[in-house]
């Protein structure tokens, strides 16, 4: 065998033994996994932290069902509850955790409804945003019927302008198309940015080890520096490709 | 191979070696003859390394030529050659094993062959545990026998030693003078560079002193020393010696605790001292001794120092 792949070969063998190589590979791989399967993660996590209950004071007395109702078609899951004790109970509630926060309903002067949440920290804004936009859609229902507007007319103030993007290529990319592809982009930045950087200090290193640890000497006796860079350079390129070869291979593994 | 009447020939030509204005190796000329041992001799620096470096091809020469056989040495040639490099290492994380079946293949030589001689040559060295450690585990003594392998493994027709002994314990050292002196007894022509004259003058029966990149001295052994003409004479005596200092024909005296040690011109200058001292009293010794590789090698480099 000639000598440029025995120095291939060794190059490839030797740095696929390491323990770096094996680590990194596990690592990546590990990270591939748990990037495709993200939303089961997600789900195994959501599940554990059971329901989330707020509680309500309706000082109005006739706003809860209202609420409750238009909820529902904001956030299936999150609860209420009609508190029917003082605020100062509710508080107290809230702050032994029994409930996730303390939402009062009330009017205003020009008989509109407001609310004032209350929770441990102004930090979490999932449960607000939801109450927030219910809250909305209660006030505008309410706006409306002082303006003695009727359902349709408030849905077609309400309604979204539609706006739709056409093209008249015949091979342009859709929209869902083209965010696909602006992600594999990234992807693939991100892959080529880090083969880049790690093999070819790997190479680097490999060069270093050598002339730090003199056999340079020894193998420069022995081969043409052409041959030992090329050798190394194909080496490496080698092992990248079985890097990259297991990562392809778990990905589309684990994505089925 | 050639064999017969045509014998490998390690020849060096005028070879001259020059990094910018600093002369390394001047207009040195040798001829290595095959299955021999041939010493460099050399003060730090004085261009053994440059020298063996020219050999191997590493650095051309500046002027002059260097011819094995009569053809150049290049990377075909590479399989024949051994090299000890002063500058001892190998892949401190790679095994003694992995390296050597590497090292050995880039010289052409067979992983099943190379296990072999492997084998061999570690419990030849009485350190067969060490097969399967990383070089960078060893003691330094310990690294260089394996670097010592490492260069003989694939059989090599030219061995090119430099400092093979250094840093290594005595017992150490007489094993490795044992295996090279045996690889030259199968046939290996074997160039080695040493500043321990009590080794070249073991081993070898040709020298060359380099001395700022010029041979100074250069043949064999026993014709240099006797072209040197000097010889030691050693007397140890139970009354004073001094006043031989004085005594024609000594060239240099040194007291020693037990007598004293001159140099003398010539073997006739002996016999005059003796019958000057006979009578005085007991003589324990009167040695006549050849010169050493030491004292030739003191006198022709040292004195350039003065």
């Amino acid at each position: 065998m000639s000598r440029f792949w025995i120095i291939l070969f060794h190059t490839y063998v030797s740095k696929l033994k390491t323990k770096s190589f094996i680590i990194t590979t596990l690592v990546t791989a590990i990270i591939l996994i748990g990037l495709t399967n993200m939303t089961n993660i997600i789900d195994y996590f959501n599940k554990g932290n059971g329901e989330e209950k707020v509680a309500v004071i309706d000082e109005t007395g006739e706003l809860f069902p209202l609420f409750e109702a238009r909820l529902k078609t904001v956030n299936e899951e999150l609860v209420i509850e009609k508190f029917n004790g003082s605020e100062i109970e509710a508080e107290d509630q809230v702050e032994s955790e029994k409930f996730q926060g303390l939402l009062i309903l009330d009017y205003n002067e020009s008989m509109l409804p407001i609310a004032t949440y209350k929770s441990l920290s102004v930090a979490d804004f999932a449960i607000p945003g939801d109450l927030q936009a219910t809250l909305q859609q209660v006030k505008s229902q309410f706006a409306a019927s002082q303006l003695q507007l009727t359902t349709e007319q408030l849905e077609k103030l309400s309604e979204p302008a539609s706006f739709e993007r056409i093209a008249l290529k015949d091979n342009a990319k859709t929209q869902e198309e083209l965010s696909e592809a602006r992600g594999l982009v990234y992807v693939i930045l991100f892959v080529i940015y880090f083969a880049v950087i790690m093999y070819a200090n790997m190479i680097a290193m490999e060069v270093a080890t050598e002339k730090s640890s003199r056999v340079m000497e020894i193998l420069i006796s022995s081969v043409s520096p052409i041959k030992q860079m090329y050798g190394k350079i194909l080496g490496i390129g080698l092992l990248s490709l079985t890097q990259m070869a297991i990562l392809l291979i778990t990905g589309s593994f684990f994505v089925k | 191979m050639l064999k017969g009447e045509e014998k490998m020939v390690l020849e060096l030509k005028d070879v001259t070696k020059r990094f910018g204005n600093f002369t390394a190796v001047d207009q040195l000329s040798l001829s290595i003859p095959d299955q021999e041992m041939f010493g460099f001799l050399g003060a730090n620096g004085a261009g053994k390394t440059t020298a063996f470096r020219m050999i191997l091809g590493l650095l051309s020469p500046s002027s002059g030529s260097i011819t094995w056989n009569g053809k150049n040495i290049d990377y075909s040639t590479s399989p024949l050659i051994g090299y000890l490099p002063e500058e001892r290492g190998l892949y401190p994380k790679l095994k003694v094993r992995d390296q050597m079946v590497y090292l050995a293949r880039l010289r052409g030589m067979p992983k099943k062959e190379t296990l072999k001689e492997l084998d061999y040559w570690l419990s030849r060295f009485k350190v067969p545990e060490y097969v399967d450690k990383k070089v960078e585990e060893l003691s330094k003594g310990n690294q260089q026998k394996i670097q010592f392998i490492a260069a003989i493994i694939h059989k090599p027709k030219l061995l090119i030693l430099d400092e093979p002994f250094s840093g290594l314990d005595p017992v150490n050292v007489e094993q490795l003078k044992k295996a090279v002196i045996d690889l030259k007894d199968n046939g290996t022509t074997i160039v080695f560079s040493s500043h321990r004259m009590e080794h070249v003058e073991e081993m070898c029966e040709h020298l060359c002193i380099l001395h700022k990149g010029k041979p100074i001295v250069q043949g064999i052994l026993k014709d240099i020393k006797r072209s040197y003409g000097k010889k030691n004479l050693v007397i140890h005596a139970d009354f004073d010696l001094e006043e031989l200092k004085n005594f024609s024909g000594v060239t240099n005296a040194k007291t020693t605790p037990e007598g004293i040690s001159l140099q003398i011109k010539d073997e006739e200058v002996s016999s005059h001292i003796l019958k000057s001292i006979v009578d005085k009293g007991f003589i324990s010794k009167f040695v006549l001794e050849e010169p050493s590789l030491n004292d030739i090698f003191i006198e022709k480099v040292g004195a350039s120092y003065e």
